[in-house]
């Protein structure tokens, strides 16, 4: 995989590979399930169908990759990691520590991901957030979550 | 038929009933308009709430909660590349390019339009023809359907403004995706890696949100901060009026949108998802300039969305008059008539002519209600675009995890929106479209179902697709889309693949 193009067009190959990857995955696990025959399909035919497509379509994206010419770009880890914590401290506390502090965690962790942080805004947001979505979901909605945690 | 109408009439107008029309096309709009929560996500919230109505009420309110869904979708797709239901994610592909070169107005004003023509055209084609169009309903079979949903996702894929090859790999893994869970046929459970939370696949608002939404907010804060995403733009009614030749361009294909639209939405199995990715192709296709799509084309944005309303009027007929829902909201709004104790089919419609035509006519009141409310809500919509993206993105991101948690009351749909977040902004940088997944993702089990039938009754014989000649037909324009495409494809070697 290793083009002397540059790092983008490496990128695009590394993807057309996961395709064919993906496909022979799908094919496999697919044809684990009953396959049956034409006229009586068992759960694994449409899935080993897909597969298969998938590894020649991949084949097709190789052929694209090797012709072409990217834009490289830098991976924003620090949004990245900031958005996913945030997220999943969301899920986490949603439920055993109510909303408002789910929603005060997610956007706190979320907003993270910019440089420089800024706590203050991001409480003034959480803050509002709280109260719009308290009176939205759980009043108006009625979407069986709690606002705090008593 | 002019009985008909007059019958409707008499009990749509009444004032309960516009009341809770007018209830209805508001929460609607406003649902809609909210990234995270979809039609499917208010009509099930509501739906308690309409036990203690009397049925032909609840019937109005819900179609309204859900027509009036398609028009705030695509307030939202256009704005903010944050679709509100599936079907609104043909809106954003060249509704948000306009809103980005400053023709937000002009854009939210032309769906609105053409929102309205295609669901009065539909309406019309129901009321004239709602009998001889259940009986055509009645000839499909799984053939016919399996192959228009093939030629929709060949469509999808070959729409996407990248690679069509990366658009077909996205549609076969969004296909496989949407097997995930327990196969109904044979109790086999796939692709859920003994997850329990799997067992029903994913949830559709989760993949919908994360594909589109989370991938959203993470290109753009990986953008450089303290960017507004478009400026204070003068918000008078002429910035908002399209430009006359933006008029004259879209009167096509608001004719096509609508036509497309209503025969897709009044087959059974298909919804105003399918129509919108049909009528975007077919606008690109006919297009004079095709590479002016995805770059803020208005026919790409008033056809799509005329199709769009047009399908969700016009698949109340299959639903109503065989029993048959189109798509999942279709299932629900089924169920609640089960509930208050109707059966929903060709006796609904000869049977109980008060309720089914004064819901008929209900949608034309409500299409009138959302024109006249959204016109003026325009100006604040694109208001919205004003706020710093830094203080907007945070509250897109609670409304879309209370949102995606609410369908289900699952903490597990949480997670399934950052996966498919994370795996959507990876689609994003390699340049792979997420629209032909989400729409792979939708069809997957139906196509599978539609599949299976048609095999089992052809025992086995694959020609079966070709000999029926409505089929045949469908599978002919597929291949007809594959072969431009693999033309393009062939003749530009070395094409330029950027971001």
């Amino acid at each position: 995989m290793l083009f002397g193009k540059n790092r983008a067009a490496r990128g695009e190959m590394l993807a057309a590979v996961a395709v064919i990857a993906l496909g022979s995955v799908i094919a496999w696990i697919g044809s684990g399930y009953h396959m049956g025959s034409a006229s009586r399909m068992g759960p694994g035919y449409f899935p080993v169908m897909l597969g298969i497509g998938l590894m020649v379509v991949g084949l097709g994206l190789v052929a694209e990759a090797w012709r072409s010419a990217s834009v490289a770009q830098a991976f924003p880890w620090r949004a990245v990691c900031a958005l996913a914590g945030g997220i999943m401290a969301f899920a986490l506390l949603v439920r055993s520590a109510g909303l408002v502090p789910a929603i005060f965690a997610l956007v706190l962790i979320a907003t993270l991901g910019e440089s420089p942080w800024k706590p203050v805004a991001a409480l003034v947001i959480a803050a509002a957030m709280s109260v719009i979505a308290v009176a939205l979901f759980i009043y108006g909605l009625r979407v069986p979550l709690r606002p705090f945690w008593w | 038929m002019i009985d008909n109408i007059t019958l409707g009439l008499q009990t749509a107008v009444t004032p309960e009933a516009l009341l809770f029309c007018a209830i209805g096309v508001t929460v609607g709009t406003f649902v809609g308009v909210l990234p995270g929560v979809g039609a499917l996500a208010a009509i099930s919230l509501a739906l308690p709430m309409t036990f203690y109505l009397d049925p032909g009420l609840a019937l109005i309110m819900l179609a309204g909660i859900f027509y009036g869904t398609q028009y705030g979708g695509s307030t939202a797709s256009i704005l903010l590349n944050l679709p509100g239901s599936p079907s609104s994610a043909v809106a954003a592909l060249d509704g948000n390019p306009m809103a980005k070169q400053g023709r937000a107005g002009v854009a939210l004003f032309a769906t609105t339009i053409a929102s309205f023509v295609g669901s009065s055209l539909a309406i019309l084609v129901v009321i004239a023809f709602a009998p001889l169009i259940a009986d055509l309903a009645l000839t499909f079979s799984s053939v016919e359907y399996f192959s228009v949903m093939l030629l929709a996702l060949v469509a999808a894929s070959a729409l996407s403004s990248g690679s069509a090859l990366k658009g077909l790999a996205m549609v076969l893994a969004g296909l496989a995706i949407g097997l995930t869970g327990v196969d109904v046929n044979s109790g086999q459970e796939r692709f859920t890696f003994g997850v329990m939370e799997l067992y029903d696949g994913f949830s559709l608002v989760a993949v919908a949100m994360g594909l589109f939404g989370i991938s959203e907010i993470l290109s753009n804060m990986a953008r450089p901060q303290g960017q507004v995403l478009l400026g204070a733009r003068d918000l008078s009614w002429r910035s908002m009026l399209p430009s006359r030749a933006e008029w004259i361009s879209s009167i096509a294909p608001v004719g096509r949108g609508s036509v497309l639209g209503t025969l897709v939405g009044i087959m059974p199995g298909t919804g105003p998802t399918i129509a919108t990715f049909m009528s975007y192709a077919l606008e690109k296709r006919v297009a004079r300039q095709p590479e002016r799509f995805g770059h803020g084309a208005i026919e790409g944005l008033t056809g799509p969305e005329a199709a769009n309303n047009a399908s969700v009027q016009a698949a109340f007929i299959p639903t109503l008059s065989l029993g048959i829902p189109g798509d999942a909201v279709m299932a629900v709004m089924l169920g609640v008539m089960m509930i208050h104790g109707i059966s929903p089919g060709p006796t609904f419609v000869t049977g109980q002519p008060e309720m089914f035509w004064g819901l008929i006519m209900s949608f034309w009141i409500g299409n009138l209600l959302l024109l006249v409310l959204n016109i003026p809500l325009i100006g604040l919509w694109v208001r919205i675009l004003t706020i710093p993206y830094s203080i907007l993105y945070p509250a897109i991101l609670v409304f879309i995890c209370i949102g995606v948690f609410s369908v289900n009351n699952s903490v597990a749909d949480i997670f399934m929106v950052l996966g498919f977040g994370m795996l959507g902004y990876l689609m994003r940088l390699f340049g792979y479209p997420p629209a032909p997944l989400l729409l792979g993702f939708i069809l997957g089990p139906l196509m599978e179902e539609h599949f299976r039938r048609a095999l089992l009754l052809a025992r086995g014989d694959f020609m079966v697709f070709v000999e029926r000649p409505v089929s045949l037909a469908f599978l002919l324009i597929a291949l007809g889309l594959v072969l431009v495409s693999v033309r393009a494809l062939l003749g530009s070697p070395g094409r330029i693949q950027g971001n």
